[in-house]
């Protein structure tokens, strides 16, 4: 079986059902299976569902940009490296991601042992239009509303309060 | 969202002994990158006989491959600047940790510093210190 073969098959199960099916997820996972995502840790099939299934946003695509794997190790796994970007809505900016797996193999096929997800951005800045005598600077705005949809992807919710006067206060 | 990761169930459930792994990763972490950084050469004696690296999607094996592979690369200085360390204890090995990092990569001479991500396998030898048994590098273009 080649190593890159199945690995990229796998790649395609995972985020196909991840963007069509997310509960599905549950099954490529086993009890002392891990999840780090963004940091926050989760053990074991339900707790990662959980995680998964109360992710932010209903629906979203992803788009895979490279995929590496390497053999690891004498119990047959295999580590596989992704990067790629992360779409929540048609009209949502594409956010990018890195997410690294083991898999074991168990019963003909494999399961996720491992499983690291982090998104890829830069800094969060700030505009203020008074700076520019109220015009609109669409450069910054662009990178304004790319962060909002950063934070809004951690706090599962637009992060400002939701009676917001023109000059955000 | 909360912000601990502790659901009821399945709880991180590694408890004290998670924290001591993301100790010994982020030790890990800062030792590579202070050597790539200042002393590439050295880099070397971090691979065994049977380590994998995965540099930019070139596969090379073995410690003197890897070395010569590092040793090649197309910059003479650069700065790493680690953003995000996460690890997991891996059952291939005993006492075996897969590190995954994302951070900044500066290059002499170069305006705009790149965004890298980079995983390890690393495995424990004696004394407490570890070898590089996986090693995964990719650039992330923004």
């Amino acid at each position: 079986m080649d190593p890159d073969a199945v690995a990229k098959a796998f790649v395609e199960h995972y985020y196909r059902t991840f963007d069509s099916n997310r509960p599905a997820l549950v099954s490529l996972y086993q009890d002392g299976s891990m999840l780090t995502f963004e940091g926050q840790k989760f053990l074991g099939p339900a707790a990662i569902a959980g995680k998964l299934g109360s992710l932010p946003f209903a629906q979203c695509q992803h788009d895979i940009a490279t995929v590496d794997c390497q053999p690891s190790g004498p119990q047959g796994g295999m580590l596989v490296f992704v990067s790629g970007s992360l779409r929540t809505g048609p009209e949502e900016h594409p956010l990018k991601f890195s997410q690294m797996f083991q898999l074991l193999p168990a019963g003909g096929s494999f399961y996720v042992q491992n499983d690291m997800f982090r998104l890829n951005y830069g800094g969060v800045s700030l505009t203020n239009t008074d700076l520019n005598d109220g015009a609109y600077d669409g450069y910054t705005g662009d990178i304004w509303s790319f962060d909002l949809s950063i934070l809004e992807f951690y706090m599962g919710r637009f992060p400002f309060g939701e009676n917001l006067g023109k000059q955000g206060d | 969202m909360d912000g601990q990761g502790k659901d009821e169930e399945g709880s991180n459930g590694a408890g004290g002994g998670s924290d001591q792994l993301d100790v010994v990763a982020t030790a890990f972490v800062e030792y590579y990158y202070h050597t790539f950084d200042t002393n590439r050469a050295a880099l070397a004696a971090l691979y065994g006989h049977g380590s994998m690296l995965s540099f930019e999607g070139d596969r090379v094996a073995g410690a003197d491959e890897i070395g010569r592979k590092l040793a090649g690369l197309p910059f003479e200085q650069c700065r790493h600047v680690v953003c995000t360390v996460d690890c997991q204890p891996t059952p291939s090995f005993p006492g075996g940790i897969l590190v995954f990092v994302s951070g900044n990569l500066q290059l002499a001479g170069e305006e705009h510093q790149l965004r890298f991500s980079q995983m390890f396998q690393l495995v424990p030898i004696e004394q407490g210190s570890f070898y590089v048994q996986n090693d995964i590098f990719r650039l992330n273009y923004g």
